[in-house]
């Protein structure tokens, strides 16, 4: 449905000292009918890869194909422009005209787009429209009065009254309240998979990524890091900056001594057998990533007799609906989040198990993953 | 598949390059170019290069006392009328003076009304015959000759300096309208009386914005022309402005386009140093800007028992400034001239109007003026409308060199550029009709359309215009049916200011001045020289009526809006 191949961008550095490119080579596919996510920290390039998929950027180099045609080749020197592509897009400040009322807002692309309708049915196709999102009483209503989230639900009606081919959404919900916002992420995924719009959803929310998406891709940089479902993504990350951006993962120094299948690590607390990546080498200097709800406390009963390990609670957080503990491993903090009613206090001795299918290493540093998890956030 | 080269947006671009560049570039060139031929030929005919226009204008005792005279001028008008405006906006803006909307609202208005007609008005009541205060002195305390003479080179710097006051005092009411109150407040809870407060904070703070305010004052009076063409010539202080119009238009023999182009040349280097000046005192200024965009008003200072000073002298200033108007709408109503006074009561008519209306030469003007007024406030919005979208915008580099372009003629003195207008279409059709008013004022005021666009774009979020385009409409219709709507208040404001200028203006006109394309502004002066008072004053009545008919509304409204 939607290819972007090895796409780059540079913009004209006047204010900043160093030009760095904004996209440095984006590769992706999206099948029809599903929901893609471009997650990643501050200015990776998100947006940028979004407005080169609508045609109001046009990419330094690269190819981009939506459906059936390639709408911009930089090679072949061609692009379409923005109004003929048949998208729809909700942006980030939703960009609701404010001069028009809300009817004539969602009935501008039947009006004034290039596939038009016919007059008599602008009305019945905008109402419907605005009915969908559940504001077919507020058509006469002028734009500026209207809330935060009334606004998000009129673009959304104005993005998809034309039946757009591809659907782009920039963090569409990062400027609702935190309780609207979780409501309107169920919703808007609903909508969009009844519709069957193809849809690429922008945001910086690792937990908006993971619980509206068929696939996600995380970008670094100008580039993708990962691309994959939400389980691959969180379960299985391949470098240590998506263990350290998708999650609360433990990060350990580590170092392989034995390769997969039946890998071994080498940490400052012991040996570890896990999953290790292909691209990490034995002896390379790499990263152990254990999720906080893979460290199985006390005997478990657990047959087999490897990574175990003796810890002492070192600080216990009590979250409500989990509990928070940090777990002191030789020279080594491990994170753990346990069920609330576990009754552990600052001082106890536990028996630690990793199992060794919950442990990967990866490639990459923790050092360098550290910086980034800043600007995520 | 479209190439990406050929898209409305790209299209538009180098078009609008092309036509700023033939706008601005053409006409700067052609100046240059002229400035290097020998004096005795015309200009763009002759591939001959010399020095000589500049040798002549070097080893001229003349040309020191010209650039002397210029900048002693402007540097005393700019004094007095920046001190004046910095007085009567501290005093509308900070201090509990009843009446400062009223001020606010005939500040602006007087914006409206041209220096030309104010510089008439000043001339009937100060000419040293018969002069109607000289006269009013001489029969009070029965001195002989006169008490003033309005040719002299202190009454000329005078009234341009009550001329710069409008100006000036909108840009310093704005600058302490938008300092932040709580900087002042700071000072206040920390101790420092009202004394210290405005000595230690208020005028520190306020230093670069006035200083800007001053060179940019300072600049527009090098720049004038009507003032020291109907005052300065007779009272014989020739300024460079004026110097350039007589040879190239002197009162008799041949012009000598040469020596003037070189005398262009010479204010339009000064021009762009000031320019420069300019805006380096505004970028470092921006360093400890002190306007925030907070809607906090600050603190107004009691008066007390200056308050009856302080309104006396804000009053009599208005007196002075509505003096020459007053005079003008006296003659006017006479059909000869008439010394002010009980006397004339008798005979007050409006049948110098009714004669005027009829004059053929003041009707073809006055068509010839409407359609110039509304072209050109109509091109300048327009043009400036795209060039502000693209600089806002665009990052493409062509739209760069189009900010850059439009921004040029800000530097370029109005007479300067009309030198070079002339010299570069004098031998085209274009010479002699409106259009060539209209080109050249188009030029003139495009630095303030772009300005004040892009202003007004860079506060419209990009997304709305980009929502328009993903919606299906093409570049084109995303800015007429979105992005200009929105900033339709602006574009309204801008063309009114610019249709208003353009109506007032002298320069041009009078330098482009054939039998076919006489305006209200030549016709003015021509019944001015002939010399018909009544006529003079009847029709400077109603331009300034018409102006102020147009602009008035617009400045109540944005008055009130900002009260
Ligand atoms: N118009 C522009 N001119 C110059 N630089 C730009 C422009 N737009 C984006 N950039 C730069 O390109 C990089 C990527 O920006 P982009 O807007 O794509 O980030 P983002 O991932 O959307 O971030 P955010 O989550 O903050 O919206 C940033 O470094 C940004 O500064
Ligand atoms: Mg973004």
């Amino acid at each position: 449905m939607l290819e972007l191949e090895n796409l780059t961008k540079s913009f004209d550095s006047r204010h900043q000292q160093r030009n760095e490119p904004a996209l440095k080579g984006v590769s992706f596919r999206v099948c029809e009918g599903e929901f893609f996510t471009l997650l990643g920290p501050s200015g990776c390039g998100k947006t940028t890869t979004l407005q080169c998929i609508a045609g109001l950027e046009d990419p330094d180099t690269g190819r981009i194909r939506i459906g059936g045609d390639w709408v911009f080749d930089a090679q072949a020197g061609t692009s379409l422009p923005a109004n003929h592509r048949g998208l729809g897009m909700v942006f980030q400040s939703y960009a609701i005209w404010p001069h028009m009322t809300v009817l004539e807002n969602v009935s501008f692309p039947l009006v004034h787009g290039v596939r038009r309708c016919p007059s008599s049915q602008v009305r019945p196709r905008a109402i419907q429209a605005l009915e969908m999102v559940e504001l077919g009483h507020l058509a006469d209503r002028p734009a500026p009065l209207l809330s935060g989230g009334q606004q998000q639900r009129v673009a959304l009606a104005r993005a998809l009254v034309h039946e757009p081919r591809l659907l782009l959404l920039d963090e569409p919900l990062s400027n609702l309240d935190a309780r609207l916002r979780e409501t309107m992420r169920t919703e808007l995924r609903h909508l969009v998979k009844n519709l069957g719009t193809t849809t690429i959803f922008v945001t910086h929310d690792q937990v908006e990524a993971v619980g509206m998406s068929d696939k996600i891709a995380l970008m670094r940089e100008g580039l993708v890091v990962q691309e994959g479902t939400p389980r691959d993504i969180c379960m299985r990350p391949n470098d240590v900056f998506v263990a350290e951006f998708i999650g609360q993962n433990n990060l350990v120094d580590a170092s392989l001594t034995q390769g997969p299948p039946n890998a071994v690590a080498r940490t400052s607390f012991g040996e570890v057998h896990c999953n290790a990546n292909d691209d990490v080498a034995v002896g390379e200097r790499a990263v152990l990533v254990v999720h906080p709800r893979a460290l199985v406390l006390g005997d478990d009963g657990g047959a087999d007799h490897e990574n175990r390990f003796h810890a002492t609670v070192a600080d216990v957080i009590f979250l409500g609906d989990q509990l928070d503990v940090a777990l002191q491993v030789g020279e080594q903090v491990l994170h753990a989040s346990l069920d609330p009613f576990s009754d552990l206090r600052v001082g106890d001795t536990v028996e630690l198990r990793l199992p060794a299918e919950r442990c990967t290493v990866v490639r990459g540093d923790i050092a360098h993953a550290g910086s980034t998890r800043d600007m995520g956030r | 598949m479209p190439s990406r080269r050929l898209n409305q947006e790209r299209v538009v671009l180098l078009l609008l390059c092309a036509v700023i560049g033939v706008l601005v570039l053409g006409p700067v060139i052609v100046l240059i170019r002229t400035s290097f031929t020998p004096p005795e030929s015309m200009p763009l005919e002759t591939i001959a290069l010399t020095l000589e226009n500049f040798v002549t204008l070097l080893v001229s005792s003349n040309t020191v006392r010209l650039v002397l005279n210029t900048v002693i001028y402007a540097l005393s008008s700019m004094a007095i009328g920046v001190s004046i405006a910095t007085f009567v906006a501290w005093c509308t803006e900070r201090t509990d003076m009843p009446g400062s909307f009223v001020i606010r609202v005939f500040m602006f208005c007087w914006m409206a009304v041209p220096a030309l007609v104010v510089g008439f008005g000043w001339i009937l009541l100060l000419n040293p015959g018969q002069g109607a205060l000289n006269v009013l002195f001489r029969e009070l305390f029965d001195v002989k000759g006169y008490v003033f003479t309005v040719y002299s080179f202190w009454t000329l710097v005078l009234i341009t300096a009550f001329a710069v006051v409008p100006t000036a005092y909108v840009m310093i009411a704005g600058l302490l309208r938008n300092m932040d109150p709580q900087l002042e407040q700071a000072s206040r809870v920390l101790g420092g009386g009202p004394v210290v407060t405005a000595f230690r904070i208020t005028m520190p703070l306020l230093t670069p914005g006035l200083l800007s305010v001053a060179i940019y004052m300072f600049m527009a009076v090098v720049q004038t022309f009507d003032l020291p063409v109907i005052i300065g010539l007779t009272a014989n202080v020739p300024v460079l402005s004026t110097r350039v119009y007589l040879l190239s238009a002197p009162v008799n023999g041949m012009p000598n386009y040469g020596l003037s182009a070189a005398f262009g040349v010479v204010l339009l280097v000064l021009a762009v140093g000031l320019m420069w000046v300019y805006l380096y005192v505004t970028r470092t200024g921006e360093r400890f800007r002190v306007v925030t965009g907070k809607a906090f008003r600050p603190r107004r200072i009691a008066l007390g028992r200056w308050k009856v000073p302080v309104m006396l002298a804000v009053a009599a200033y208005f007196l002075i400034m509505s003096l020459p108007i007053v005079m003008l709408l006296w003659i006017s109503l006479h059909t000869g001239y008439e010394k002010p006074g009980v006397a004339g009561l008798e005979n007050l008519t409006f049948a110098t109007f009714a004669r005027i209306v009829e004059n053929p030469v003041v009707i073809r003007a006055v068509i010839n003026t409407i359609v110039m007024v509304i072209a050109s406030a109509t091109f300048v919005m327009l043009l400036a409308s795209l060039i502000g979208w693209f600089t806002v915008r665009s990052n493409r580099k062509l739209g760069k060199v189009l900010d850059i372009l439009s921004f040029l003629p800000m530097a370029i003195p109005p007479i300067v550029l009309v030198l070079a207008v002339l010299l570069l279409y004098i031998r085209t059709p274009l010479y002699g009709t409106v259009w060539i008013l209209v080109l050249s004022h188009t030029t003139i005021y495009l630095a303030f359309g772009t300005r004040t666009m892009s202003s007004a774009l860079i506060q419209i979020h990009k997304e709305l215009g980009d929502a328009a385009m993903l919606s299906g409409a093409s570049w084109l219709k995303s800015l007429r049916l979105v992005t200009f709507p929105l900033v339709w208040p602006q574009i309204l404001n801008g063309w009114v200011w610019v249709f208003a200028h353009c109506a007032r203006d002298l320069t041009v006109p009078l330098m482009l001045m054939t039998t076919s394309n006489i305006v209200v502004a030549t016709a003015l002066w021509n019944l001015w020289e002939f010399p018909d008072l009544p006529g003079t004053a009847a029709l400077s009545v109603l331009l300034m009526g018409t102006l102020l008919l147009v602009a008035a509304p617009f400045q109540i409204y944005a008055a009130y809006k900002n009260r």
